[in-house]
């Protein structure tokens, strides 16, 4: 089938699974927003004014990255619980559409959080259209990349109740524990490099260093789109290797 | 050219700790336009020979093509031509019957028109059209899976596995599907379909097998099964009847909670005549599959998934 009939299937997986399905269950919407408005709600209690906009940063970085516990999930449910993935298996569609099409529709649910937490970001610092844009893609990046993780790391389970812990630990280990809600600076020089471990850190100093919240050379910039770019390739990469469309 | 045709299929399930033979080189060839039932206990092979030939599941070894394409070399050709209800499926739960069917069809890139009136034919003839409207949480299991099943009956796919397709509907919608089922038999598609209800394999199909234990038991017509049983006719009774009473009228098979005489037509009469007179409840007719696929397949030790 052509590229087209692809691209019209993704579509449509972002229409059945995403804007349906939200439609229908809007109380979805206060739960995936509830988290990161925690998060800035206690920053801008507990810590000087001046660390609200990393707070902002990065509650859009957690956003973004809960698109990938999201597909981890849903992937594993529509295998496994549903079997409803053989369908799609034993028919034109492509692995890569269908994967595309899941992760299109976790955007649908994280979108309308995402531009609250812009318009928040806007009144918080001043913002140029270029800044506004180069956080858009590093959303984009970061969204592929955490959709990857999630769908190929689904792939892994046969049973679903195994999920749910290992969805909450890893996401976790990568959304909240590195420097997202706080200044990388907080951690100790000695030990930075750790906190790249978790390719989210490359996103939040990305957004950080573009903001102009973090005063770096343009050097750290570079260093910070390259790691974000080859996160993303790598996890695309293993998810298109491991991921198993058809079992073995 | 055969709609399906297996050659040497094997299937071993390893894990950390056993292996399971599931299929032992299976060859088996269904024609094309043919309602073709594969007939098996529970664990016998049957679902893992329909998910290796629908492209889900690779094989050990051997070979499955479908209309000419290889399911391991070319399973992206051989999925242009197929569409499976995979056991157990389960509908997403926030879409009707009319959207799970619409949308599957433009999946499968039937154009809108033709789309759209395909799902109205099959929500009529699959009694959905009540239920057209009504979100899949809201519906019962039978119901769902009339959905489900109806979805993949509508795109009249040149081959169509069916994979227990009716379990947990009511007699009234079973009848309903084997009629949608028939009328896209005639249609031209091959349908492969598995079941344990042996009056719709009856009903349904000319050519069968059976799957025992990882082996095909028998491959051929309902009539050439049934002949297998040597008898024409059968009786049922209860377990507690006497078995020195029946032994003189045919071959007596202990069926779980009932016993099995099976014989010609006058024995099986003049038994009725007596169990009548000895107060005896007893069922008669003749020969079924159920009781050729009880002979054939009854006894046998279930294994592996």
């Amino acid at each position: 089938m052509n590229l087209r009939y692809q691209l019209m299937s993704v579509g449509r997986f972002l229409y059945i699974n995403g804007l349906l399905s939200l439609k229908r269950q809007t109380m979805m919407l206060v739960s995936i927003s509830l988290a990161p408005f925690t998060f800035i709600y206690f920053l801008y209690l507990v810590s000087p004014r001046t660390e609200l906009p990393f707070g902002v940063v990065g509650a859009i970085i957690f956003t973004t990255v809960f698109t990938g516990n999201a597909m981890l999930n849903d992937a594993a449910y529509y295998r496994i619980e549903h079997r409803i993935q053989e369908l799609y298996v034993a028919s034109p569609i492509r692995s890569f559409t269908y994967v595309a099409g899941l992760a299109s529709s976790e955007l649908a649910f994280t979108l309308p959080p995402l531009v609250v937490l812009f318009a928040i970001l806007l009144t918080v610092i001043p913002v140029t259209p270029v800044q506004v844009l180069f956080m858009v893609l590093v959303v984009l990046l970061t969204w592929i990349m955490a959709a990857s993780l999630g769908f190929m790391v689904s792939s892994f389970f046969k049973e679903f109740r195994e999920i749910w812990p290992i969805a909450s630990l890893l996401f976790n280990a990568i959304s909240v524990i590195p420097p997202i809600f706080y200044p990388i600076t907080v951690i100790p020089a000695g030990i930075r490099w750790i906190a790249y471990i978790a390719p989210t850190t490359y996103a939040s100093q990305l957004g950080d260093n573009a903001l102009g919240l973090l005063h770096n050379p343009p050097s750290a910039i570079y260093t910070n789109v390259l790691g974000l770019l080859l996160s993303t390739l790598v996890f695309v990469g293993v998810a298109a290797y491991f991921t198993r469309w058809r079992e073995k | 050219m055969d709609a399906i045709d297996a050659r040497g299929v094997v299937k071993i399930y390893r894990s950390r700790r056993n292996s399971t033979v599931a299929l032992k080189g299976i060859d088996l060839t269904v024609s094309a336009g043919q309602l073709f039932s594969f007939l098996g206990r529970n664990g016998a092979g049957k679902t893992t020979f329909v998910r290796i030939a629908s492209t889900l599941l690779m094989p050990t070894s051997g070979s499955i093509s479908v209309l000419g394409n290889d399911v391991v070399s070319r399973p992206n050709d051989a999925r242009q031509v197929i569409a499976v209800v995979p056991q157990g499926i389960r509908p997403y739960w926030h879409l009707t019957p009319r959207e799970h069917i619409f949308h599957y069809l433009r999946f499968r890139d039937i154009p809108r028109e033709e789309s759209k009136s395909r799902t109205e034919w099959i929500l009529t003839d699959m009694g959905l059209r009540e239920y057209a409207d009504t979100p899949a949480i809201q519906l019962s299991g039978g119901l769902k899976q009339r959905t489900m099943v109806a979805m993949v009956l509508a795109s009249t796919a040149p081959v169509l596995f069916l994979d227990e397709p009716t379990i947990g509907m009511d007699p009234m919608a079973r009848r309903q599907v084997w009629n949608v089922i028939e009328q896209i038999r005639l249609k031209g598609s091959t349908i492969f379909l598995t079941t344990h209800y042996l009056d719709e394999a009856e009903r349904l199909s000319v050519e069968l097998a059976v799957i025992n234990n990882g082996e095909i038991l028998y491959k051929g017509d309902v009539a050439g099964m049934k002949a297998k049983v040597g008898a024409e006719y059968r009786a049922i009774l209860g377990k507690n009847a006497p078995r020195s009473l029946l032994e003189g009228y045919g071959t007596v098979v202990d069926d779980g909670g009932r016993l099995l005489v099976l014989s010609d037509r006058k024995s099986v009469m003049s038994l009725a005549e007596t169990a009548s007179r000895e107060g005896l409840e007893i069922a008669v007719g003749p020969v079924t599959l159920e009781e050729a696929f009880i002979l054939l397949a009854g006894g046998r030790e279930e294994d592996e998934s």
